[in-house]
């Protein structure tokens, strides 16, 4: 017998554990000198606790070999996923941007690019490749590549001509387009955005009128609302609006919903709202990532009180998404495959030519795989080894309890792992409260059934 | 003649699908032998007011009939006519539809509209339209509203349609982008409810009349032919208002084997496992239903048979068969308390999974709320006709609720509503 390598206690009330084992999903309270069991398991004869504790999982048979079993199943939920992914092809149209965001990534890191925005000739030429990448990929989706419209900030006036062709070019491959914008010169492009047909557009706002005016310098809130009510009326693009949270801005998140909900977005099945937990990318500080707990406290709470609030969904919130799927469906979910898209049948085409897997390193050196102009060339090599990263390929994160949930580090950022101890505490932290404040929540309920 | 139907543009759209404007579509079938009928479908189209005056100006047409249903079109309805009406002052005027009947005394002192048509109006408007084209006298019509001599005449009211099945079946061919509609059939006209705030029995003068289950099965094999139907939906106010009636045509649906599936409208306390099953078996896959309140005190005060246990049972029985429920609430009941509300935002959460409409309580033109405000202890805030929305601003304060408490309610119900909607459906 032994220990499983994902048995996760949290302290629940007196003398009890709550234990979690993250890959089987099996939750129980259990009395807290139970867990005495767990650490010395090889040393154990059978009795009654441990066969509860073998029966659920926790113990094990010698022989079996989680990790392996951990890697089989990545590959098989990764397959799953990709053959539900179409080919999509992000265009680093340009670095520039028209806003300043104390917490944006690329403004710290884009500063001293040569080159900024891709030249109409650039786009020809990533279309070009994107057939040949196409051909590459093995698991991937039957429907059309999609193309991301992506930044910096793409909407900008001088690149007016430059979106357009892009937007031509969807036209003339039949490929799927979608949007990334900061949403200040969405009055300017909204027309052409829904002339060429574009599924997709996702804007961003950081809380109401005077949260977001204030932090998003050189954005107009009313502007930006105003528009998206406008391409809503249509209901042909899909829209999503992302709401950048931390604890600042938190407290308006009632008053924004209450404005949706008054606008009535909710009711088209175009539009979709979602909260974002900002994240200092730039790495200046850890600030943002030590507040994460705090914020989720704060932010489930205020749904409490506030359930237009729940407007919001919560999707990809690092330790609170396994606890949101097990609310939604009564399962624990699966582990977590992958962190982002760069094992997701994703291509990332930059000004300075190269193509890429991932669009946050889009201005570094490294992660490049391949070519688009002034000549084709794909590295086969670099992208297998991102593409096919698995989360057990991080020693320490090979040894973690929240392994399945959390989905591990980023290989690409060696930035983020110096940040690693805050990050990891954070997912901790933001599980363990999540859990344990809906399995309150729940016992409350059936108390009152 | 050259006729103009239009279903108008409305100042806001909730909707996401396309549906048929049915109204227009039999109207155009009745004309559509003597006259030279165009339809203009605005609202599903998403045309603009202008857009729709640019087509109808092109069309140059002698006749233009609007169909006034929801109040939501009664401005963009009124500047259709009036701007046609200084572009062509010869051009005739006519308006119809439930909005437009309850309305009449109002729209028919208005200069720029000749004429109301109130209430079914297949056999009224054909008989206008022909008396219109042969230049014989209209005032003795029965059925419209008109403004003669300083007065406004509202002529008795039309006889109803005595056998639906006499009726064509609806020009669907006229229809811009014919193939792009789901299709709507139309079984029965009127409800046996009367519902506080629906319009319903005023509006088809307290009668419920169905059509042969020949008749209408005879339609749905038409469409089959012609298009290989793959979706459609039951217009009716409540499909399964005769239960056993509904089993029938569901019988009859199975029967044709088509590849189809299909959608209605319920009332909870005509549903029965049996009746469920049968109509999931014959291809219906969604049903709306009215549950309006999770307070059992409430429901009662509504002369509801069923309680909130009832709706539960019903959601269960219809995930288990395999038919997806819409419920649909309404937010500010007259007799509505605090307390209710709560039990109603209860209710939202335990049935999770579906979608709901939530609503907020408007006296809408021919309801008893609105008819008799004073009886319900309802008071109505002054409001464009327009805004009289069942998904707009509240306008209304009631015994124990003010607009304040009503909206903030409206907005926590549609929090609840969209957390249980990410929930998968308990089977
Ligand atoms: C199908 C339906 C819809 C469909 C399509 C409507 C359409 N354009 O046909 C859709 C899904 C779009 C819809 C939506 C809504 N609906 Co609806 N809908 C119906 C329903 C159930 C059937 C309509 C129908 O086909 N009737 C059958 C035909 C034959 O009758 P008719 O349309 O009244 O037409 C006859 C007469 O009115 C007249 N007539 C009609 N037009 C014209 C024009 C002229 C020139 C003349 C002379 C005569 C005339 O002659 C016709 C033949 O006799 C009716 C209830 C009902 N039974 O009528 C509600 C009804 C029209 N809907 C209603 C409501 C409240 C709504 C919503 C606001 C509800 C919501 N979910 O939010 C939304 C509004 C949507 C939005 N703003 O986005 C109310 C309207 C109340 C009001 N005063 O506004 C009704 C009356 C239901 C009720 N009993 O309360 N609805
Ligand atoms: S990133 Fe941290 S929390 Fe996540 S699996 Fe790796 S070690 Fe664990
Ligand atoms: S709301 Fe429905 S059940 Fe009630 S009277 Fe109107 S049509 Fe009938």
């Amino acid at each position: 017998m032994k220990n499983s390598m994902f048995n996760h206690a949290i302290p629940w009330q007196k003398n009890k554990t709550l234990l979690v084992n993250t890959f089987s999903g099996a939750i129980d309270v259990i009395p807290s000198h139970f867990e005495y069991y767990l650490t010395k398991a090889t040393q154990l004869q059978k009795n009654k606790i441990t066969d509860f504790l073998f029966a659920r999982r926790y113990l094990l048979e010698k022989e079996i070999d989680e990790p392996l079993i951990l890697e089989s199943l990545y590959r098989e939920l990764l397959a799953r996923q990709r053959k539900n992914s179409p080919l999509k092809s992000v265009l680093i149209t340009t670095f520039d941007c028209n806003l300043k965001c104390s917490y944006c990534w690329q403004q710290h890191n884009t500063r001293s690019l040569k080159s900024s925005t891709l030249s109409v000739e650039m786009v020809d030429a990533a279309f070009k490749s994107i057939g040949k990448l196409h051909n590459l990929l093995k698991e991937k989706s039957t429907d059309p590549p999609v193309i991301q419209i992506f930044g910096g900030e793409p909407l900008l006036t001088k690149n007016k001509e430059l979106v357009e062709h892009v937007l031509k070019k969807c036209r003339e491959y039949s490929y799927g387009s979608q949007v990334t914008t900061n949403g200040v010169n969405l009055e300017i492009f909204q027309e052409m955005l829904l002339e060429y047909q574009v599924d997709e557009i996702q804007v961003t706002v950081d809380g109401t009128e005077e949260a977001h005016n204030r932090r998003r310098i050189g954005s107009n809130y009313k502007s930006i609302m105003n528009s998206i009510a406008n391409i809503l009326s249509y209901q042909a693009a899909f829209l999503k609006l992302r709401v950048n949270v931390d604890l600042s801005n938190v407290n308006t998140l009632r008053d924004l919903a209450d404005e949706i909900i008054d606008r009535r977005w909710y009711t088209n099945r175009k539009f979709y709202a979602y909260l974002a937990p900002l994240r200092d990318s730039s790495f200046a500080s850890t600030d943002l990532i030590t507040q994460r707990p705090k914020l989720l406290t704060k932010v489930l709470e205020l749904k409490r009180l506030y359930p237009q609030i729940e407007l919001f969904d919560m999707k990809g919130w690092d330790g609170y998404q396994p606890v949101r799927v097990l609310e939604n469906t009564g399962r624990f979910p699966y582990p977590k495959a992958n962190i982002c898209d760069v094992n997701l049948n994703q291509f990332v085409f930059a000004p300075d030519g190269k193509i890429r897997l991932c669009a946050e390193e889009a201005h570094s050196e490294r992660g490049i795989i391949g070519e688009f102009y002034p000549e084709f060339s794909f590295d086969y090599t670099s992208f297998q080894r991102l593409y096919d990263h698995s989360p057990l390929d991080i020693e320490k994160c090979k040894e973690c309890t929240l392994l399945p949930v959390c989905g591990g580090g980023c290989m690409l950022m060696e930035k983020e792992r110096n940040f690693r101890n805050h990050y990891c505490q954070a997912v901790k932290d933001c599980f363990e409260y999540a859990l344990t404040a809906y399995l309150e929540s729940r016992e409350e309920n059936c108390a009152s059934l | 003649m050259r006729i103009a139907l239009i279903n108008p543009p409305l100042a806001e759209r909730y909707v996401n699908s396309i549906d048929e404007p049915l109204g227009i579509l039999y109207l155009a079938a009745s004309l559509q032998n003597n006259h030279e009928v165009y339809l203009i479908d605005s609202f599903n189209n998403l045309l603009s007011t202008e857009e729709t005056i640019k087509i109808i100006k092109e069309l140059d047409v002698e006749v233009l009939g609007v169909s006034l249903i929801f109040t939501g079109a009664y401005q963009t309805s009124l500047e259709i006519i009036k701007t046609l009406k200084q572009i062509k002052p010869s051009i005739t005027s006519i308006i119809g539809g439930n909005t437009a009947t309850f309305l009449a005394d109002e729209l028919a002192g208005i200069p720029f509209i000749d004429y109301v048509v109130r209430g079914e109006s297949d056999i009224s408007f054909p008989r206008l339209i022909n008396a219109i084209s042969t230049d014989r006298e209209t005032t003795n019509i029965s059925g419209i509203s008109f403004y003669k001599d300083g007065t406004i005449i509202h002529n008795p009211a039309a006889p109803l349609v005595e056998d639906l099945d006499s009726l064509p079946y609806p020009a669907r061919e006229l229809l811009p982008l014919k193939n792009k509609y789901p299709r709507a059939i139309l079984s029965s006209r009127g409800c046996a409810y009367g519902c506080i705030y629906c319009s319903s029995s005023a509006f088809w003068q307290k009668t419920f009349r169905i059509r042969s289950i020949d008749n209408i099965i005879n339609e749905i094999k038409l469409l089959n032919e012609q298009e290989e139907l793959q979706y459609f939906s039951f217009a009716d106010d409540c499909l399964t208002l005769i239960p056993d009636r509904a089993r029938e045509i569901a019988a009859r649906i199975l029967a044709l084997n088509l590849d189809c599936t299909w959608g209605c409208t319920g009332r909870i306390e005509t549903m029965s496992e049996g009746l469920i099953k049968d109509l999931a078996d014959s291809g219906c896959k969604g049903i709306f239903f009215g549950v309006e309140s999770g307070s059992n005190r409430v429901l009662k005060m509504l002369k509801r048979r069923y309680s909130p246990a009832d709706v539960y049972t019903l959601y269960r029985l219809c995930l288990k068969h395999g038919i997806t429920p819409y419920f649909s609430y309404i937010i500010g009941l007259p007799f509505e308390e605090k307390e209710d509300l709560d039990q109603t935002f209860d209710l939202i959460q335990k049935l999770q999974g579906v979608e709901n409409g939530i609503h907020i309580l408007t006296p809408l033109p021919g309801t008893p709320i609105f008819k008799e405000a004073d009886k319900y202890g309802i008071k109505m805030a002054s409001c464009d006709i327009t805004n009289l929305d069942i998904n707009g601003k509240p306008l209304i304060t009631t015994k124990h609720l003010t607009a304040a408490d009503i909206n903030d309610a409206y907005r926590k119900a549609v929090g609840y509503s969209l957390k249980a909607l990410r929930k998968r459906g308990v089977q």
